[in-house]
This record gives C-alpha cells, sequence and structure tokens, in this order.
C-alpha cells in the first residue's frame, strides 16, 4: 500500500436547528476554488432528519423556480432477491401504481399529471425509487399519495395478471432482443456465483412467468417501511414546512422491523471465466470485468478511488487512452471504453469493453485494452492527465447542480448503498486527492486474471439461412 | 452497475412542445410565475413583465443571439445553430451533414485533433455537435471562471470556424460511422425508423438516412464545401443562459462566430457574401403523401417493433398547440393516455406505447409507436387503430381535455426549471422565428383553445385512413 497525504482543507459544521434537524453546513470546497480559479462555491446545504417511524427525510432547497421534486427511496433491489423470485422488486414497482383503497388503480398518476406534474418509477440493483416533479404548492398532496402506498397498496390478481404481461415485454425490449445487453447480462451472471447481483433486475423470464402474487404479497410487506425509506425533496421548498409536511403525512405510519439481511458474500474467483452470446448483431462486442474493491470506508479507503481516476485516465474524455490510442491510434477499435462504480451494495467490478474495428477481433481488442493496464502498472500515469481529470469532476458536480432530479437522485442513491448522502462532496474530494502512484499501484495489483470474467458477442445474421441458399455441401443426402 | 430500468421507458421524442423550464435564477423569478399562472388562468390577462426575461442582439456578422442572465451556478449553457441541416446534401451523399459536424472538433485552427481534445478537456466543459435535417446544433457547457470560460469558448470558436477535416480523421470517421450503419441495420427499432421515414417522405430529405453507399462517397472537398457554404454566421442562432453579463455575454457570441471564413474551409477571395449562403436555398417542397400502406418486414427478434405515422404539421403551423394538447390525450401524456389505457393497462401488450407529433421547419411526423411478442402484433395494431380512430372521430371528451390542460398548463413552471431547459427553449424561439414572448405567452394561448379548434385540427391533420404502418419483425404468418 502506498500511503497517501490528505490534503483537508474542507470545513464542515454540524448544527442543530429546534426541532432536531441536523443541517451540515456547506463544506467550503477551498481547495477548488484556489487551483481553479473559480469562487468558492458551497457545497451543497441539505437539512437531515429522522421520524421517529425511522424515515430518514433530506431535504435540499433550490429555490431558483417554483418546481419540486418528491423521491422516496426504499432500501430494496435485486440485490436483495434469490433465485426463482429474480425481478421481483421490479415488478412490485410496477404494481405501486395500482391503488390503494383510496386511490383506484392509475389514479396516482392521473392525480400527479392533473397536478401539472410527472412521476415515474426505477429499480436498481441495490434501491427501488419512486419520483415525483411537481410545482412547489403540490408538494403536500404528493406526499399524501406517496405516503398512501407505502403501507396500503392492494395487489389483485387481475392487475397482477395483465403488469407480469407488460414486465414480460420489458424484458424482451431491454434484453431479449438487444445483442450488448445480452452480453452485460451474461457478464454478471458468469462474474457472480453466490452474490446476487448475478441476477439482472428485470429478473430471468422464467421466474417472471411463475412469479405469485403471494410473493409479491410478502416482498412489499418485508420491504416497504418506514425504517427501510429515505425521503429525498429538492426544489422550492421551505425546509421547516417541508419538514413539518413530511411529519404529517409520513409521521403516522407504523414502523415495522426490517428483516435482517444475510450477506452473500462472491467466494473469490479462482481463474479465468469467459462466455460466448451468438445474438443478431453485425459487430462483435467485447466485455470484460475484473472483480476490484467497493467502496466501504470513505476516510479509509484508497484502491476504489484509485480504480474511479484510473478508468478516467482510460476513458473519462476524449483525449483518454482509450480512445487516443485505440480507436483514433492503432484503430483496434471502432469503440472502447473503461468503467467503474465504487458504490453499490454488492461487489465491484471494473469493466473493459468496446467493439473492434472492422477487420479486428475482440481478441484483438481484449489484447490491446490490457495492454493499456499493464503499461499503466509499468510505468504509471501523468500529473497532467490527473489534472485534467480533476478539473472535469469539479465542473461536472457543478453541472449537475442544474437539475433537480440529478441532485434528488444523488443524495438517495448514496443514502441507499449506505454511504450517506454527505458522501458525495467528500468522494469528490478523495477523488482529486488521487497521486499518479497510486493509480499505477491498483493498476498492477488489482488486474488479475485469476478474477477475470469475459463476455464475447458473437454475431449472428438476421436474415436466417434458408434451405435454398445452403451450399450442397450442406445436404450430402439431396435428391436430384 | 448504474443500470436502472423504470416502470415507464422514457418518451421516444420531445412529447410536448414547450419544455421551457423555469429559471432564470437571479432572483424572485418563482413570484412573477406564479403571477403570470394565476393571471393566465383567471383572466388570461397578459402580465407587464417578462417571465423569463430574454435578451436578444444581434451579432455584428448578423446572427440573432438570445440570452437570459442566470447566476445561481457558476456555469454558462451556449448552443449555436446553423441552417446546416441534412437537406443541404445531395441524396448521393446523405450523411455529410452529420458527418461535417462529427468533424469539427477533428483538429481546429492550429491544433490537431490531439491537442484539441487535450485542450479541451482542461476547461472542464462539455460539448456536442449534431445534424438533422433542418439543422445543426453546436452545444457548449462550461464554467464561468476566467480561464475554463475563456479557453472553451475560444476552442467552440475554433472548432465551428476553422475546423481541418484532416484526411486520416475522414477515413477513420467514415469507417466508424458505416460499421454503426451495419449494426443499426440488425437492430429492429433502427430498421423501422428508417423504413418509416422512407416511405413517409420518399423523395425528400426528411426520409433520407446514410448509407453505406452514400457515406463512402463523401470525400473532405465535400466536408469543406458543406462548411463553407451552410456555416454562415449570418444565419446562425445563438441561445445562451448562465452567469454571466450581458457585456460578457455580448463577447462570447462574438467570439463563437469570429473564426468563420478564417479556416481552410473559407471561401476564395472574390465570393460574395449571397454565394456564402446569406440566403439559403428554400428548402425542398414536399412531395405528395404517401398512399396508406403496411410494410412488414422479418425479423428474428422475439418483438415485432411497430410505427404507424402519417404527415403532420410544421412549426408554424396555427394548429400545433391543439394538436400537442390532443396528443396528450391520446398517447403523449405518459401514464394517463388513452393508448397507455388501452395497449399496456387494459390489455398489457407492450411495455412502451406512446405517440407525439414532430414538427419541424415543414410539416414533421406524427407518430404511434410500440413493441410487443410476435404472436400478438395484429391484435396490438388493431387496438391501436380502433383507439386512434375513436379518438379521431369522437374527439377527446371534455374531462381528457381539462385533466390535459391541467398539466401543461399547471406544469408551466417545470418546464422552466433548469438551465438547460431554457437553453432548448431559446433554441427553438430562435431557429423557428417564434415571438419572443412566445413562451410566456403558451400557458394563455393553450387556455384559449377550444374543443371545437382541436376537432377541427385532427379533421384537418390525423385522417387514419391514411396511415403508413411499418412492422419489423412481423408475425411469421404475415411474412
Amino acid at each position: 500500500m502506498v500511503s497517501v497525504s490528505f490534503r483537508h482543507l474542507a470545513t464542515s459544521c454540524a448544527c442543530r436547528l429546534a426541532h432536531g434537524f441536523h443541517w451540515p453546513a456547506g463544506l467550503l470546497l477551498l481547495l477548488l476554488a484556489l487551483t481553479l480559479q473559480i469562487p468558492a462555491f458551497a457545497a451543497q446545504t441539505v437539512y437531515e432528519t429522522r421520524l421517529e417511524n425511522g424515515l430518514k427525510v433530506l431535504i435540499k432547497p433550490d429555490r431558483r423556480a417554483p418546481s419540486v421534486v418528491q423521491l422516496l427511496a426504499y432500501r430494496v433491489g435485486s440485490v436483495d432477491e434469490h433465485d426463482g423470485i429474480t425481478g421481483i422488486s421490479h415488478l412490485l414497482e410496477h404494481m405501486m401504481f395500482k391503488g390503494t383503497p383510496t386511490v383506484a388503480s392509475g389514479e396516482f398518476s392521473r392525480r400527479v399529471s392533473a397536478a401539472g406534474g410527472r412521476d415515474n418509477a426505477f429499480t436498481s440493483r441495490d434501491y427501488t425509487g419512486y419520483f415525483q416533479q411537481v410545482p412547489s404548492s403540490k408538494l403536500p398532496e404528493m406526499m399524501a399519495l406517496e405516503a398512501d402506498r407505502m403501507s396500503h397498496l392492494v395487489l389483485s390478481e387481475k392487475e397482477f395478471a395483465t403488469e407480469r404481461e407488460v414486465v414480460i415485454e420489458e424484458r424482451r425490449l431491454r434484453t431479449e432482443d438487444r445483442a450488448r445487453a445480452l452480453v452485460s447480462e451474461q457478464l454478471m451472471a458468469a462474474a457472480f456465483v453466490a452474490s446476487p447481483y448475478r441476477h439482472p433486475i428485470v429478473g430471468w423470464m422464467s421466474d417472471l412467468k411463475t412469479m405469485a402474487l403471494a410473493d409479491l404479497e410478502s416482498w412489499y410487506r418485508k420491504w416497504y417501511s418506514p425504517g427501510n425509506a429515505t425521503l429525498v425533496i429538492v426544489g422550492d421548498v421551505d425546509p421547516e414546512e417541508a419538514l413539518e409536511l413530511a411529519r404529517q403525512h409520513y409521521g403516522p405510519i407504523r414502523a415495522s422491523s426490517i428483516p435482517e439481511r444475510k450477506s452473500r458474500i462472491e467466494p473469490a474467483q479462482r481463474g479465468p471465466r469467459e462466455a460466448v452470446v451468438r445474438a443478431p448483431a453485425e459487430t462483435p462486442y467485447l466485455l470484460m470485468g475484473f472483480k476490484v474493491p467497493s467502496l466501504e470506508r470513505i476516510e479509509g479507503d484508497i484502491d476504489p478511488f484509485a480504480l474511479e481516476m484510473l478508468a478516467a485516465v482510460l476513458s473519462g474524455d476524449d483525449n483518454a487512452r482509450l480512445a487516443r490510442r485505440l480507436v483514433r491510434g492503432t484503430r483496434v477499435a471502432d469503440q472502447a471504453f473503461a468503467s467503474y462504480d465504487m458504490t453499490g451494495r454488492g461487489p465491484a467490478l471494473f469493466m473493459l469493453g468496446g467493439a473492434p474495428a472492422r477487420g479486428q477481433t475482440a481478441a484483438a481488442l481484449r489484447t490491446a485494452l490490457i495492454a493499456q493496464i499493464r503499461e499503466i502498472a509499468d510505468q504509471g500515469v501523468e500529473p497532467a492527465e490527473l489534472e485534467r481529470l480533476r478539473i472535469q469532476y469539479v465542473a461536472s458536480r457543478v453541472f449537475q447542480r442544474d437539475s433537480l432530479m440529478a441532485q434528488a437522485m444523488e443524495l438517495a442513491g448514496f443514502e441507499m448503498v449506505g454511504l450517506g448522502w454527505q458522501a458525495a462532496d467528500r468522494m469528490l474530494d478523495r477523488i482529486r486527492e488521487v497521486e499518479p502512484e497510486q493509480v499505477r499501484e491498483v493498476a498492477r495489483r488489482l488486474f488479475d486474471e485469476d478474477t477475470l470474467t469475459v463476455v464475447t458477442l458473437d454475431p449472428q445474421p438476421i436474415a436466417p439461412r434458408r434451405p435454398a441458399a445452403r451450399p450442397a455441401a450442406a445436404q450430402p443426402n439431396a435428391r436430384h | 452497475m448504474n443500470e436502472t430500468i423504470a416502470t415507464m421507458s422514457s418518451p421516444a421524442s420531445p412529447r410536448i412542445s414547450p419544455s421551457p423550464r423555469g429559471a432564470a435564477d437571479r432572483a424572485p423569478l418563482p413570484w412573477r410565475f406564479l403571477a403570470l399562472l394565476l393571471m393566465v388562468m383567471l383572466a388570461g390577462i397578459r402580465p407587464a413583465q417578462a417571465v423569463l426575461p430574454i435578451e436578444q442582439w444581434t451579432t455584428r456578422q448578423g446572427a440573432r443571439v438570445l440570452f437570459v442572465r442566470a447566476d445561481a451556478i457558476p456555469m454558462l449553457d451556449v448552443a449555436v445553430h446553423f441552417d446546416a441541416g441534412g437537406r443541404h446534401a445531395s441524396p448521393d451523399r446523405a450523411g455529410l451533414a452529420s458527418l461535417t459536424a462529427a468533424l469539427l472538433d477533428s483538429g481546429a485552427g492550429a491544433l490537431d485533433e490531439d491537442a484539441f481534445a487535450e485542450r479541451f478537456a482542461r476547461t472542464g466543459a462539455q460539448r456536442s455537435a449534431s445534424a438533422g435535417a433542418d439543422g445543426t446544433t453546436v452545444t457548449l457547457r462550461t464554467l464561468v471562471s476566467e480561464r475554463e470560460l475563456g479557453e472553451a469558448v475560444r476552442l467552440t470558436a475554433s472548432m465551428i470556424g476553422s475546423p481541418s477535416f484532416p484526411q486520416a480523421a475522414l477515413v477513420r470517421e467514415k469507417v466508424r460511422l458505416v460499421a454503426r450503419l451495419r449494426e443499426s441495420a440488425t437492430q429492429p427499432a433502427a430498421i423501422a425508423q428508417r423504413r418509416f421515414d422512407e416511405l413517409l417522405f420518399a423523395g425528400h430529405p426528411y426520409g433520407r438516412s446514410a448509407t453505406v453507399e452514400t457515406v463512402s462517397a463523401i470525400e473532405a472537398e465535400d466536408l469543406r464545401a458543406f462548411h463553407a457554404r451552410n456555416y454562415a454566421a449570418s444565419r446562425a442562432v445563438i441561445a445562451m443562459i448562465g452567469a454571466v453579463t450581458r457585456e460578457r455575454a455580448e463577447a462570447i457570441a462574438e467570439t463563437l462566430l469570429g473564426d468563420l471564413g478564417r479556416g481552410p474551409s473559407a471561401p476564395q477571395p472574390g465570393t460574395s457574401e449571397v454565394a456564402l449562403g446569406a440566403s439559403a436555398p428554400p428548402p425542398e417542397a414536399l412531395p405528395p403523401a404517401p398512399a396508406p400502406q403496411v410494410l412488414r418486414i422479418a425479423h428474428p427478434a422475439s418483438q415485432s417493433h411497430l410505427l404507424l405515422g402519417l404527415r403532420g404539421v410544421a412549426y408554424d403551423d396555427p394548429d400545433l398547440l391543439a394538436l400537442q394538447w390532443a396528443n396528450h390525450v391520446l398517447g403523449g401524456g405518459g401514464f394517463t393516455s388513452r393508448l397507455y389505457a388501452e395497449v399496456r393497462e387494459k390489455r398489457g401488450l407492450a411495455y412502451s406505447v406512446y405517440s407525439y407529433f414532430a414538427p419541424r421547419s415543414q410539416p414533421g411526423p406524427f407518430v404511434i409507436g410500440l413493441q410487443t411478442r410476435k404472436d400478438q402484433a395484429e391484435r396490438a395494431l388493431e387496438v391501436v387503430r380502433e383507439t386512434l380512430e375513436r379518438f379521431v372521430r369522437e374527439g377527446p371528451t371534455d374531462e381528457e381535455l381539462a385533466a390535459a390542460r391541467a398539466n401543461l398548463i399547471g406544469g408551466f413552471p417545470l418546464k422552466l426549471d433548469s438551465n438547460r431547459k431554457i437553453l432548448s427553449q431559446l433554441t427553438l424561439i430562435g431557429v423557428h422565428r417564434l415571438p419572443i414572448d412566445w413562451l410566456e405567452r403558451w400557458p394563455e394561448r393553450l387556455a384559449a383553445i377550444s374543443r371545437e379548434d382541436v376537432m377541427r385540427a385532427l379533421a384537418r391533420h390525423l385522417d387514419p385512413s391514411q396511415l403508413v404502418t411499418v412492422i419489423v419483425g412481423a408475425p411469421e404468418s404475415r411474412q
């Protein structure tokens, strides 16, 4: 391990308001201001509290326009699922629009629409989120609706029968008929044996077909409770008023115990794994995943931040190494990327992949991608490369403030993976602190072929070869 | 692994026109908003004060600029639009506009491709360049700190004004584009879109897509000529929003177009301004609409992809707003639309089903789209047709219209709640020469439309008997 010097110029304070608010005044990113010559800007101001029933509430005022986002996130996703019921979190997410005793099926979205808003929901491996964006005067009504379906969902056989078909169509659309999506699905399934990250979020087809309403009912009772949820409000609100509203609407919901989550640790991989997907396509495609550490402790960990920088050095911008060398330089690839997400409730993969250029092969691209990692392991990276990327991290964080939804998603996401919403600001600092030698060091140490999984797309023609077109040699028994 | 999947797919296309969103951030904008909405909804009175304080001027070279100052975030968004769409490329060079846009940053001014990429990356800014049938747009999003802003604007100016179109980059990008074309020719959604456009707009630029042949024929000279002819400062529109003063914005606008006419593709001395495209050739007239038909194309996918539609309206069509209102009820209103109810909610036939009008400079398409398991494609097609026919025949109910209006007018503040959304509205106003108060009068204009107006607009523009239909992955029995 290489030692790291923390450049800690950030300040923070946690002030306490009268009624139990913790309000961490923004961390002033002075460092950033100094190096970038941009005006110091305060990091986000977020008001945090927890209701007595366990619901965590995060409120982030952004009063540029009379618009507000409510995002309610439940810590349940495909990572919580087991064989036989894969896809259940996502299927339940669909069923959440099917009504309660006081709100008829479909009425939820009609009310959001009548309020001038839009709504949707999403499921990831780690959590499930429901959101509405509405004129700020409509927030109380949105809270009433969202609180209602936290504990009063009505699950009917009839609605379920139809929605199951919808989700099956969704799986066809997203995965079955998309060659590269099949490759991604196969990579996760091959890379992970015990970790539920092996399952697709949408679920395996046969599980979707055999899921029962009773499965959904128990999933709902198990995970949809205030203690397993975080409410995020971003937009044109007075934080105290918004908190009062949250108390009023969500406060009465009864607390319930959250089931124990058994850890399902992925065993060490003891050798490379390879798979081939044959599906209609024109161009071969390659996806590789190395098992690498994920982020556990923001202040203590170093590897995840160095890996983040490594991915960025390889494909963080137009002039990153893979684009410059493999796409524009040697032309082994038409497309090449590296990616790494350090956050997640399950294990992490460092991904490399792309599409070989015409006349090249997936095998040649694989060799070229590995060679790029090896080169960094041997020779390291230039300080200028990191400096350029640091600016981009800071800039994209500034740009992100333009979108209420992006801000809400970030807060919810960090809460749901267990890092806490404050992580975003600290992670930016930690990424910016990464030294060239640390990048070299992870490139040298963490890319062990024994933890590698490779999936290759073998493209198949879309026109079925008709018997007439077959060469005679293929029909030895044909009579004339 | 950031993958998420949602209850409803994102709409395939802009669903309702004014995506104006709010927030000029400067200060009491919300008050002005609410005051406006109140006035509009109560009495239809026009407010004296602008909701969105758009400043506008013309650059020295004649480009129109629309600017909104927004100080809340230390960033600036810019869109530079040229009348440099695919319509200016000959049919045997389809793809020229896109390839020109894609190569703007492959070396510009004194910088080669890598040097340009490196310098730009060091500013932390983001850029894009893309071409459609009607125009080409270059966007920039940058911090407003002095060094970053100045450098990002200078680099953007040089890619706009003096791209070098090096041969090696052209060869490479042609190969990559051809690979993407071959790949998309295997994908049902892409096949459906291409065939649909070809059917609906045969012989017109709106119906043309790049092919392996047309892309292969494009040479560096074509790019230079296309750039010289169509990237004309005098016909450019610049939209800007961000934390800069008016004075600074004016200087930025001048800089952005300052390199035009200086690069390698600059016209030779003696070329007149007119030849330079001070007035562009008028758009090609649309050929007669195609006969109604159903095109079935075989594909091994498990789902059929269906696109149905006909010629819709242009941006300047007086019926546009009435049609968008009606379409909100039909298939634009997400979870609340009739198509959603009939196809998805009641029958579970599809995950994604939608309809939209895509207004363009000339009448763009009206489209209904969905995907469904192959063996139920014909049934889904029937449901969609019946839903559309009944909708046009009987019209939306008063309740449906009221609900759609509540969403559209009530949701007006949401259309202006980020700089990005405002930027797209500014671009729209500038490019389509809409009145400067177009955005703020939008709720008022919608409120003034009657049910009869909607019925008349539907009768004029939506004749279900004229539908053109493409089904990729058609049921085996029908192939």
